[in-house]
């Protein structure tokens, strides 16, 4: 999973993303409004984590501008202005929802996860391919409750399939996920990464579950798991 | 003891002042009632005395009183009686009324020309009035020379009645006024009480309006509901008492947020710095970890040592005995430069200081030296960079004056806001907002007087010291 953190406070935004990369996520931070403003739009993320004080451009009016563009990324707001006012005029301008600081690492993750279960209709943190199931919250997954030994990138692999399951996932949007915006990936890195993440499930009886859709990308089918 | 109300107390002094009135009113009238009466009863004694003195005439026999009881019965009559009695002008009798019974009627010996009055105790023991006067008989025809006019003898008449009746009629006419009077009050009172409650209804409606207030709606003021010019007052003045009482809790609101905003960031920086390096501690992260820590230590530091400045300089009294000394303004200023010369010189500003060198106050050191500290460290910040800072000594006075062409009018009246600062996003790690609002409560608590303005962009803060 892909986040963008927005929060012009250094120390704050650095430990963030400290915890969330090493939770397995991807991750593109700035401090600026602006700056995040341009992200927003140029970049796909799973959810936006946006403190509202910010300079150059507010946290509410970056809100503002990516619901005009119809961008349907899921924005936390992560501040300490906690009056209800404030809370009521972030979540009536779109955003999806609202912690204020202080507050634990470890509920500003799950409230991120949440929002990105939601966004993908799942009710809980493991979807399930047959013997096969992937566990968002732990950043893993087991055949038949082993784990399967996957690296960082290509449990992200498998979790961007499963997050789209049923829907092919092309090259170039599974380089976006996976990778921050300052990092360059090839697609022949892509595919060796999946090509190592087929080998290792084979290596546990799994066959066909991350498919290829020659010219279009990657798929997991979710009609034979049904 | 009942409490004192408007109503009450209206009441009670009308009544009062009416009450006061009318005994005033009664007394006169008594007198007046009184005196016409008794003036009557007089009058009707002297009449009845003039018609017995025209039955006395002077003949060629002597003096003779021609009278029968028939025709006067009120002298003959055994119950209630009246009396008369003829004497010389010496008292010597000469005729009394048959019920006198040979008994005298008391006689005033100054004789004079005009008719005598006095109360008097009659014969049968009763409270009377008794006449005295003087006449001179008249003469039988044939008598009348001008020489027997001249020698003509004079007689003294004196007549007594009963006063019982006179009295009894005073007593009435009292008692008449009295009644009168406290009928009077009676009917005030009521017609007071009705009045005044009915004036007073506004009162109460403005009392039910204010007791109606919701306390959590500061918005909330008072309509006008019946338009009298001196409640209208009222109201206007409680309305502007409401919108002043707005306006400070706004402005502490806004204090308390910003406040608790500033505080927060830090503890959130230090919660997660933490979680997140106990999760997954790296020895190679420890350094960035233990200086982001004391870093967010420090400016939680700055920002609770800057909130107890203020509230010092707010709730703390001068005690000019204790706490004043001899300052040289240069030097304070010198003093307060030397704090900043690093900042200033990473933004290559300079210091131009100009004016009487030794000028002098009288104040507290410590308190300026704070002031002069946050000015300057303040115009260091926002000034354009390597541009000067001009400083100017006068008697009793101070300006600093730096160029700020992102300040505007519209900013000057926030300026010594709370927390306000002109970049409102708060990224600045040793300023707050609190710099100029600490000025201004440490200015106001040794009386010197500060002003701000701005002129072809460049930003101008005056201090005029109290006169020792």
């Amino acid at each position: 999973m892909k986040i963008l953190i927005i929060e012009d406070s250094e120390r704050l935004r650095r430990s963030l993303v400290t915890g969330f990369t090493h939770l397995g996520f991807v991750v593109d931070s700035t401090g600026d409004g602006g700056e995040g403003l341009r992200f927003g739009f140029d970049f796909s993320y799973d959810a936006i984590v946006l403190d509202l004080m910010l300079p150059s451009v507010d946290g509410f009016e970056i809100l503002r501008r990516l619901r005009d563009a119809r961008v349907a990324t899921n924005i936390l707001i992560l501040t300490a202005k906690e009056a209800y006012e404030d809370r009521i005029k972030g979540l009536n301008q779109g955003a999806d929802d609202y912690l204020c600081k202080p507050f634990s690492f470890d509920e500003l993750h799950a409230r991120v996860l949440t929002l990105i279960r939601r966004s993908h209709r799942l009710q809980t943190n493991d979807l399930e391919f047959g013997r096969v199931c992937v566990h968002l919250d732990k950043k893993r997954v087991t055949v038949d409750g082993i784990a399967v030994a996957f690296t960082p990138l290509e449990y992200s692999i498998v979790e961007q399939l499963a997050l789209h399951r049923g829907k092919v996932v092309s090259s170039d949007t599974l380089i976006d996920c996976l990778y921050d915006s300052s990092s360059q990936a090839s697609k022949n890195a892509l595919e060796a990464h999946i090509s190592s993440a087929r080998k290792k499930l084979r290596l546990l009886g799994v066959d066909k579950l991350l498919e290829t859709q020659r010219g279009f990308g990657y798929v997991i089918h979710t009609s034979r798991y049904a | 003891m009942p409490g004192r109300t408007i109503q009450r107390n209206i009441t009670l002094r009308a009544l009062g002042s009416v009450a006061a009135i009318l005994v005033a009113a009664g007394v006169v009238a008594n007198l007046v009632i009184t005196n016409w009466l008794s003036a009557e009863f007089d009058k009707a004694m002297l009449t009845k005395a003039q018609v017995l003195v025209t039955l006395f005439e002077e003949d060629t026999f002597g003096m003779e009183f021609e009278f029968a009881d028939e025709v006067m019965p009120e002298f003959g009559r055994i119950d209630d009686p009246e009396y008369f009695q003829f004497r010389t002008p010496e008292g010597e009798n000469f005729e009394r009324s048959t019920q006198l019974m040979g008994r005298d009627l008391p006689f005033f010996s100054e004789i004079g020309a005009d008719v005598k009055y006095a109360n008097t105790i009659l014969p049968d023991g009763r409270p009377g009035r008794l006449l005295q006067m003087v006449f001179v008989p008249q003469l039988e025809l044939e008598l009348r020379t001008a020489e027997r006019r001249v020698s003509q003898y004079v007689m003294v008449i004196g007549l007594a009645r009963e006063r019982v009746s006179l009295d009894h009629r005073i007593f009435l006419v009292d008692l008449s006024l009295i009644v009168l009077g406290l009928l009077i009050l009676i009917s005030v009172y009521f017609a007071l009480a009705q009045v005044i409650s009915r004036g007073l209804a506004p009162l109460e409606a403005i009392k039910q309006e204010v007791e109606n207030l919701d306390s959590s709606d500061m918005s909330q003021r008072l309509l006008i509901g019946v338009p009298l010019l001196d409640l209208e007052k009222v109201v206007v003045a409680l309305n502007d008492l409401l919108a002043r009482i707005e306006s400070g809790f706004e402005r502490e609101k806004r204090f308390s947020v910003g406040a608790a905003h500033e505080l927060k960031t830090p503890i959130a920086e230090l919660m997660n710095m933490s979680e997140v390096f106990q999760r997954w501690p790296n020895a190679d992260e420890a350094p960035q970890f233990a200086a982001d820590v004391l870093a967010s230590a420090k400016r939680m530091q700055f920002i609770v040592e800057s909130l107890l400045r203020l509230a010092r300089g707010r709730l703390q009294a001068y005690n000019p005995e204790t706490e004043g000394e001899d300052i040289t303004l240069l030097s304070s200023v010198q003093k307060a430069i030397g704090l900043i010369s690093k900042d200033a010189q990473a933004r290559e500003l300079s210091f131009d200081i100009t004016g009487d060198s030794a000028t002098a106050i009288f104040s507290s050191a410590l308190d300026l030296d704070l002031m002069l500290s946050n000015v300057l460290g303040n115009a260091v910040a926002h000034a354009d960079r390597g541009t000067t800072l001009a400083i100017v000594l006068a008697e009793n006075s101070l300006s600093i004056t730096n160029a700020a062409r992102t300040l505007t009018e519209d900013d000057l009246p926030m300026l010594f806001e709370s927390l306000w600062r002109k970049d409102e996003a708060r990224t600045s790690e040793f300023h707050v907002g609190l710099g100029l609002s600490i000025v201004q409560a440490y200015a106001e608590r040794l009386g010197i007087e500060l002003g701000v303005f701005l002129q072809n962009g460049e930003f101008t803060i005056t201090f005029k010291f109290p006169h020792t």
